[in-house]
């Protein structure tokens, strides 16, 4: 049998001898030590039907299937619309986890393109798929934040060419424009013919479609322009294929709408459930693909077969039309928004940008543009951590991609070491003079050492960090050996939390674990810079006072120090809070998860309120005309919390001439507004904590004694990553935590009555946050910040009913006959409470 | 990689004998049991690399001489600790819901903390309620959660069960923390921040 130069040969009979000559004994065969677990759960056995992709169906050849007529040459206009919208469908379901074989070129037209050469928008069509495939596979790879899991890059076999980066526009680039530049002029000559049995709308939508895909592809071409991404002109062409889908949502013929969809609910992790304002129907519909490849013209899921590598086979699931069209709008919805990033002048402000576009939870392309654009290398800049000179630098950020990434051992699919980490500190006994040689700063510009912002500013850089620790552009790079060194290695740490934070979340949650180690390094880097001489004398020189109180017995760390803990703590807890958007927590749990979250955000808090109240001295310009940090008001119970008022209005405090005076004052009102934002967090995980020890007071939490260990294992085992990889926060201990919450003296009632309290503050917090100036000037804080109302609004009313039960059953040995629910549903770390007769 | 398959039942298990997996003619009750419930296709090389290995990790759960559940493990060597993990637990359809499960889990437990695991752990579909209820109820915690993991696309909760140390253990550990921190030392690789200050004061 031949067929495509494959030689298939019947080696039953060598099967068969080798088998009798194998040892009696059974399970001879795994005998070999090198046959791990995942060797054993790679292995197929040949001829089942649930391993072997070869028994899945009956094969076909490509040249067989076309001479059945499954892929006419000549199609009618919407036979050809029929192909290209499948295609789509297809587009999207790679992007979001399906192999390319199994997909887009399941396509017969698009594995044999020449075919249909004579068909100007099919064939222009075609071509434009295959280098979106290779444009897209080049971003995923060198964004290095997307996983197999998330996306399948992998092409053996396919007619598809590997992207190659040129300065140049290539011969295959020039062609594909002109091919869709003729294409869409076609179209619209089709358009501008008298109507006719309704071709207008088929034509209208060909060309919308062959229009998007050209702005799709213009658009990443212009991210991916060698050495300096045209920014301004990806996002003009990203806002025209939106457009245009947009349009092409009230103009395509929808006779196939909902065609081939079964009852199958969509995977959770759809980007389409994110809350971007995508809306739809259909979209919560699935179509699986055996079922409904065979209605599709051109379209054979099985072509390919020979190409699909021989384990189990994973499930596909096609997205419909209409999935795929909303999958496609929130791809450029998020694209654009990765792309605003050029707003980006702070570390505050880039560490906002991250924050807020993970919880997009967007596609894999747009989050792996986001973290492409962050790359120095993508700006033709060296990559820091090579850069780096300490000695102990191993490992570099975003060493291997994807595709060269080898599967996870099945048994631990968790991730590998992360690349990049910090180095540690010098442990040299006399721990500062002498310097190591090795960690000697390399002068050479890079986005690291280069402190006058040539690169672009939103990249992590020196001059990035070293303004929101504080101390001023110019001045750092004077500051001695050890500060340098302290800079250097926090670019590296932010980078690879700016990586970690743009990865799937489940992949979020145990790299922000992984990464503590290098948090832990860098409080060392930075204890050592803090008592640098060069640093203590920058101190004084400039009259910047730090409180020397000692705790413990030791001195408290200067600013940098501060600065690294105040972060450190964020990590943790964004590390202990996406446990809840996971659904990792049982609600037996919650007492802790938010005793211990409430202790990282009053860590974060009292960093920041240090870093607020002892500033950098300002600038020399801005002292003169420069308001004065307005005073903390200081409010007893019955006036809720003590809330920083909000800060002047950003045009009066900006009036500064000069970038050292502009970053001061930015930094400042940072600091000011994520204080309101740790004191209300402070308030509503207080709440959580109290709320919850009052409902398990009333019995109300099941908890029965598992029967191989206690809480504390537990509660070892939610905390114990911290304990060796960070100083500060100083890690707890599970006695720290029954002392914490030791309720003695308090009853169910007193505890829910102190849960309701906290949560009215948050209220305070909230219409005090809303009624200012500055959180009027972002929309999307106000709009968390209107959920956050009404959870601690709905808190409050059912700790109040919580509390009237507690009292009616007090002293009759009995509890509440009600259940609680615990709704994520509004903010996806702090539940909503309900309460429910259980009669 | 284990699903587990646990559902409503309302069979009877009384009377239900458990034991020990003996030798290779056990092999095929196994795979029967398993293939039958789990979505997972497992080769004669998964079963066997558990089962040779670890024989004494595998139970059954018999009614009369009808094999009705069984459970899969293995322990092995994890970051310098013991570390054991459930790969395959079935009950029976018609079994479920009388608590063999938990039982076939807890006897290869015991199993394992005889021979020294710290902790134990396993995977289990996100969307199975019944396996995750009884593995919790065993003390088992969500520790992770898999994106994609099986090949349906389903995700996985990866659950673990840190086991109390003995106090060999405990000194065990105190042992290599002190080994460590004279490696570290050594090496010159990590300071505790309060050392430096100290240092530097």
């Amino acid at each position: 049998m031949r067929e495509l130069n494959i030689e298939y040969i019947d080696i039953s009979p060598l099967l068969e001898k080798a088998a009798a000559a194998l040892p009696t004994d059974k399970g001879t065969v795994i005998h070999g030590e090198a046959f791990s677990l995942f060797e054993a759960m790679s292995a197929v056995e040949i001829g089942n039907p649930k391993m072997d992709v070869g028994m899945l169906a009956a094969p076909k050849t490509l040249d067989q299937l076309i001479a059945d007529g499954a892929a006419p040459a000549d199609l009618s206009p919407e036979q050809r619309l029929e192909v290209m919208e499948r295609l789509l469908q297809m587009e999207a379901t790679w992007q979001t986890g399906g192999s390319l074989a199994q997909t887009v070129f399941s396509c017969l037209y698009m594995l044999r393109t020449a075919r249909i050469a004579h068909d100007v928008c099919l064939h222009a069509y075609c071509m434009a798929v295959c280098r979106s495939c290779s444009l897209i596979r080049y971003i995923i790879m060198q964004g290095g934040v997307v996983e197999e899991e998330d996306c399948n890059i992998h092409m053996f076999g396919l007619p598809l060419n590997e992207y190659q980066p040129a300065i140049t526009p290539s011969v295959e680039e020039v062609q594909c424009f002109l091919q869709l530049e003729t294409a869409i002029a076609f179209c619209h000559t089709m358009v501008e013919k008298p109507e006719k049995e309704g071709h207008h709308v088929v034509w209208t939508a060909t060309r919308d479609l062959l229009s998007a895909k050209k702005d799709m592809i213009k658009g990443m071409d212009s991210i991916l322009r060698r050495g300096k991404p045209d920014i301004t002109s990806a996002l003009q062409h990203f806002s025209k294929a939106l457009s245009t889908l947009q349009q092409k949502d009230g103009s395509v013929p929808d006779t196939k709408m909902t065609e081939g969809c079964t009852s199958t609910s969509a995977s959770t992790s759809s980007p389409l459930n994110s809350k971007d304002g995508v809306q739809g129907e259909g979209m919560s519909k699935a179509s699986t693909k055996s079922a409904e490849a065979a209605e599709h013209l051109g379209f054979d899921d099985s072509v390919n077969r020979n190409l699909v590598i021989p384990s189990p086979p994973r499930a596909i699931k096609v997205m419909s039309r209409l999935e795929a069209r909303n999958y496609m709008l929130s791809l450029l919805k998020h694209l654009g928004q990765v792309l605003s990033i050029t707003s980006v002048t702070s570390y505050e402000a880039l560490h906002t940008f991250i924050l807020n576009f993970s919880c997009l939870k967007a596609a894999p392309l747009s989050r792996s543009v986001a973290h492409y654009l962050l790359l120095p290398q993508s700006w033709g800049l060296p990559d820091p951590a090579l850069a780096s000179p300490p000695a102990q630098q191993t490992e570099q950020r975003d060493g291997t991609s994807p595709s060269t990434t080898p599967p996870a051992d099945p048994a631990d699919p968790a991730d590998p070491v992360p690349e990049g980490s910090i180095s540690p500190a010098s442990s040299s006994p006399h721990p500062h003079p002498p310097t190591p040689a090795a960690a000697t700063p390399d002068t050479s510009p890079s986005p690291s050492t280069d402190l006058s912002g040539s690169a672009p500013h939103f990249i992590v850089s020196n001059a990035m960090i070293a303004t929101s620790c504080g101390i001023g552009v110019e001045e750092a790079s004077s500051l001695g050996p050890d500060v340098m060194m302290f800079l250097e290695q926090s670019v590296i740490a932010v980078g690879n939390w700016c990586q970690a934070m743009l990865m799937n979340p489940c992949r979020t949650r145990r790299r922000l674990r992984k990464a503590l180690g290098d948090w832990g390094n860098l409080f060392d880097h930075a204890i050592n810079a803090d008592f640098s001489p060069e640093f203590t004398a920058f101190m004084k020189r400039t009259g910047w006072s730090w409180p020397q109180e000692t705790i413990s017995g030791m001195p408290p760390p200067g600013p940098l120090g501060t600065w690294v803990e105040r972060e450190t703590a964020g990590s943790m807890l964004q590390h202990l809070l996406m446990g809840f958007q996971l659904e990792l927590y049982e609600a037996k749990e919650y007492i802790m998860m938010y005793w211990y979250c409430d202790v990282l955000c009053n860590c974060q808090k009292t960093a920041t309120k240090l870093l607020l109240d002892t500033p950098p001295p300002p600038p020399k310009q801005l002292s003169k005309a420069a308001p004065k940090l307005p005073a903390r008001k200081s409010g007893g119970k019955k006036n809720g919390p003590s809330v920083t008022p909000p800060p002047p209005a950003a045009s009066t405090t900006l009036q500064s001439d000069g970038p050292a005076q502009l970053a001061w004052e930015q930094r400042r009102l940072f600091l000011q507004r994520d204080m309101l934002r740790l004191e209300r967090t402070h308030f509503m995980m207080s709440g959580c904590m109290k709320a919850m020890l009052g409902i398990k007071e009333l019995g109300l939490v099941k908890a029965p004694q598992p029967p191989f260990n206690s809480m504390a294992q537990r509660f070892d085992q939610r905390f114990a990553a911290f304990h060796g990889a960070v100083v500060r926060p100083e890690p707890l201990t599970y006695v720290d935590f029954m002392a914490s919450v030791d309720t003695t003296g308090f009853d169910a009632s007193k505890l829910l009555q102190m849960a309701s309290e906290a949560f009215t503050v948050v209220r305070q917090i909230v219409k005090h946050e809303m009624s200012s100036a500055l959180a009027q000037q972002l929309p999307v804080d106000l709009m968390h910040l209107k959920d956050m109302d009404r959870v601690a609004g709905q808190n409050m009313l059912a700790c109040g009913v919580l509390a009237r039960a507690s009292s009616q059953v007090e002293g009759a040995a009995q509890q509440p006959t009600m259940n609680v629910i615990y709704d994520f549903t509004l903010l996806q770390v702090f539940p909503a409470l309900g309460v429910k007769s259980s009669k | 990689m284990a699903s587990s398959a646990f559902t409503d039942s309302t069979a009877s298990t009384s009377g239900v004998i458990y034991r020990q997996y003996r030798d290779e003619s056990d092999l095929p009750t196994v795979m029967h049991l398993i293939d039958n419930e789990l979505s997972e296709p497992y080769t004669i090389y998964t079963y066997r690399y558990f089962l040779h290995q670890w024989p004494k990790l595998c139970y059954f759960a018999y009614d009369g001489d009808k094999a009705f559940g069984t459970v899969v493990c293995k322990m092995d060597v994890h970051r310098d600790h013991m570390r054991g993990y459930v790969a395959m637990l079935v009950v029976d359809k018609a079994y479920r819901g009388k608590g063999a499960g938990s039982e076939l889990v807890k006897m290869a437990i015991r199993e394992m903390i005889q021979n020294g695991c710290e902790e134990v752990v396993l995977e289990a579909e996100v969307s199975n309620t019944g396996a995750l209820k009884l593995y919790q109820a065993l003390g088992f915690i969500r520790d992770k959660r898999l994106h994609r993991y099986y090949l349906n696309g389903v995700d996985a909760y990866r659950l673990k069960l840190l086991l109390p140390l003995t106090e060999e253990q405990e000194a065990l550990l105190r042992l290599k923390e002190q080994n460590c921190v004279s490696v570290d030392a050594s090496s010159g690789s990590v300071l505790t921040a309060s050392t430096q200050i100290e240092i530097k004061a």
